[in-house]
């Protein structure tokens, strides 16, 4: 315990005179946080710029609906312009990849029955963006043929019920695999990088052999990993909080054991890397790609598992069934949208804590068998 | 000058000498871009034809058309559903579990109503979002069919097809490849004197410690070019096309990138010097940029918060001004963008021999 503590201190006392690693450890996390953030609401609200050549009441009033569509999310439409020429102009400048145009004679042929019709233009470099402007314009056209008096009364009717009482936010879908995307980062690389220190600045034969045995060793290293990682799960909070409204408020003592989980397990991974690569050159990539996998595996478990069906997307989500984190993202989401819990939360957490702990195991015994010392050591 | 030159390519060979060596230099750039593009195109990339559940209580002539409607309800993207179960207890247990995300149900007074039920495991507002359009376009066809002077969208796109999304992300993927690879491999290989105490032989050098920053920065620009062979093969796994002309024009941009990339990297690793404080901010900086400026959806689309932050951050004009030449959306690259990033590369060389040479000026510690 004592050495232990030592450790922690010594490793503390280093951040502090050479915080430089510390600050880059805080903020390379809350940095992809935050740019992933700002994207979120990308399939949200599509930017468009309306050329209205017809400047009648009916193109005002398609405008007006486009304005008005909306999720919880946010607005359906950027409208960026309504002005014909300045509406080309962003077009043609490439600032816009969509531009309706509401022809001259559209309100006419509104009132007259003759087939209206705009015209949406498309830089289709993306389908995906294609898709988007397409089925908003669908939208905006029902919604617009509704509040038409020649709209016959006869047509389809959608009743919608729901399996949860709400639908999650995706600012709170994916804030929440981005927090626990922070904790796990932040668990393999403070601890990995850490233990591979120790070989790179040539002190780690005095570690493995001292009396006080390897779990003083690892202890150490966690405590002092454990402190710097809160400083980092902290400030991702704050981001997310500021670029998506993030509601921290709601998170209670269940999301943090998940966060605590979540940071055991990235911890007993980066042991394990730190111990087996013992340097920062391969480690840093290896625990960036085993971080960034998870959030885009197991962060989009749940939302995967709907379209899974054939495919590598099928043998990708069979996957998350390996890995018991996945269940642990939607403890935190569901908690954060007050929703009753999913299930399979107690197993996930178990599985996740019985796996840090063979690789904590592992680690350990690599410690045992492997006492080469190389490089003057 | 003969012999700075020949000091330079004395350091770029060893250099190279050193990734051949040490191969991990060159795989885990290759890995981070490979993994990234494969993880997000099996996922981003499999959701264009949703898997649904439609039960036909009804049963009559006009249901049928109804899941006729549903079936052929198409988009750029192709289709945008596939029934892929019909029987309505199956149906639910598969909502339930969340294993699908619609079912669509014709009620046995379908006729008299004129209503469908739909029940969604509503996951996430983007999801539902994507379900309940889709739903409204085939309503809109439905309707379309009995009712032909609705009001109507006509699509006028740039190209007769679409670019795939998959193919988007692997054209951005490959570039990404190049600009993390010059800058990582430089950057690491100029970190291997530090790491491994030779600093002071290169601080010691009679021609000064630039040469050792811009052997670096060559190294990690030739090399970049191998470290993207990998993601290359993906993305054409993922349905990238490039023909070889739209090639050589985005090369124009992409290049000199390459090279400004390298630069960068060598001054990050000037002021970082150890790989445990360098790789972290350029993997995790270039995922960023790949994701959020550009690579992954172009800037022109994204919130504003999102634009604005872009205005100032360089690789967003990389994939901004190559992505349309890559894809066949311009015919060449604009002389003021040519020059931008050629002046860049320029810059980042520069500043990349100034760090190295004033690198070559402070204490060296750790027993040299």
């Amino acid at each position: 315990m004592h050495a232990a503590l030592a450790l922690a201190k010594k490793d503390l006392l280093v951040s502090f005179r050479a915080p430089l690693f510390v600050i880059i450890s805080i903020v390379v996390p809350v940095a992809f946080t935050f740019l992933y953030a700002i994207v979120v609401h990308v399939s949200t609200t599509a930017t468009i710029a309306i050329a209205d050549e017809d400047q009648t009441p009916h193109s005002a009033d398609f405008i007006a609906v486009m304005s008005q569509m909306h999720n919880s999310d946010g607005d359906y439409y950027e409208i960026l312009t309504s002005d014909p020429d300045q509406a080309r102009d962003m077009y043609e400048g490439a600032d816009v990849g969509a531009m309706l145009v509401i022809p001259e004679g559209f309100g006419r042929s509104v009132d007259e029955g003759e087939d209206p019709a705009v015209t949406l233009s498309l830089v289709n470099i993306n389908a995906d963006g294609t898709k988007n402007q397409h089925l908003r314009i669908e939208e905006a056209l029902r919604q617009f043929q509704q509040t038409l008096p020649s709209t016959p009364p006869d047509r389809l009717a959608i009743l919608e019920s729901t399996e949860l009482e709400r639908d999650i936010p995706v600012s709170v879908y994916l804030g929440s695999a981005l927090l626990l995307f922070a904790a796990l980062y932040a668990g393999i690389v403070s601890v990995g990088v850490s233990i591979a220190r120790e070989w790179e600045e040539r002190t780690a034969k005095a570690l493995v052999l001292s009396p006080s045995g390897h779990a003083s060793l690892v202890a150490g290293k966690w405590a002092a990993a454990a402190i710097m990682s809160v400083v980092t799960i902290a400030v991702t909070l704050a981001a997310l909080g500021w670029v998506l409204g993030y509601p921290w408020h709601m998170l209670s003592w269940r999301s943090a054991g998940v966060l605590a989980i979540v940071w055991i397990y990235g911890a007993a991974l980066g042991t394990l890397l730190g111990v087996k690569l013992r340097r920062a050159l391969p480690l840093v990539p290896v625990a960036v790609l085993i971080a960034v996998a998870h959030f885009l595996v197991s962060g989009y478990e749940s939302y995967i598992r709907g379209f899974a069906h054939g495919g590598g997307v099928e043998l990708l989500w069979a996957s998350t069934h390996w890995i018991p984190l996945a269940p642990l993202f939607d403890v935190v989401r569901f908690e954060v949208t007050s929703l009753p819990q999913p299930e399979g939360a107690i197993v996930a957490a178990l599985g996740s804590l019985l796996l840090a702990a063979a690789a904590v195991s592992f680690a350990v015994w690599k410690l045992t068998k492997a006492l080469r010392f190389t490089q003057g050591q | 000058m003969l012999t700075h030159l020949h000091a330079l390519a004395a350091v770029f060979a060893r250099n190279l000498r050193i990734a051949w060596r040490r191969p991990e230099l060159l795989v885990q750039t290759m890995a981070v871009p490979v993994v990234v593009l494969a993880l997000a195109s099996v996922i981003f990339g499999a959701n264009d034809a949703w898997p649904i559940a439609v039960v036909d209580e009804a049963e009559t002539a006009h249901s049928r058309q109804f899941v006729e409607t549903v079936t052929e309800t198409r988009g750029p993207t192709g289709s945008y559903f596939r029934i892929v179960e019909t029987e309505a207890d199956a149906a639910a247990e598969l909502l339930h579990a969340g294993r699908l995300q619609l079912v669509v149900t014709v009620p046995a007074d379908f006729s008299e109503t004129g209503a469908v039920e739909i029940a969604t495991y509503n996951i996430n507002s983007d999801a539902m979002k994507n379900v309940r359009l889709r739903v409204t376009t085939t309503a809109n066809a439905f309707d379309g069919a009995t009712n032909a002077h609705q009001v109507a969208a006509i699509i006028d796109r740039v190209k007769p097809v679409d670019v795939p999304r998959t193919a988007f992300m692997g054209g951005s993927a490959v570039i990404l490849a190049l600009l993390l690879g010059a800058a990582m491999i430089a950057a690491n290989l100029y970190a291997v004197d530090s790491e491994h105490r030779t600093e002071k032989e290169i601080a010691l050098t009679p021609l000064g410690s630039y040469v050792a920053g811009l052997g670096a920065a060559a190294a990690g620009f030739v090399l970049a070019a191998v470290a993207a062979i990998p993601t290359a093969l993906v993305a054409l796994a993922f349905g990238t096309r490039v023909g070889m002309q739209e090639l050589l024009l985005a090369a124009a941009i992409v290049l000199p990138a390459t090279a400004a990339a390298a630069g960068v990297g060598v001054v990050v690793a000037a002021y970082l010097r150890t790989h445990r404080m360098i790789q972290p901010a350029l993997i995790m900086a270039a995922l960023g940029s790949y994701f959020a400026s550009g690579g992954f959806i172009s800037v022109s689309a994204l919130p504003p918060l999102a634009r604005a932050i872009n205005t100032w951050w360089p690789p967003s004009y990389v994939f901004e001004w190559s992505n349309p030449l890559l894809h066949g959306f311009a015919d060449r690259p604009g002389l003021t963008e040519v020059a931008a990033v050629v002046g860049a590369a320029v810059v980042a060389m520069a500043l990349a021999a100034l760090a190295a040479q004033r690198a070559g000026h402070r204490t060296i510690n750790h027993g040299q």
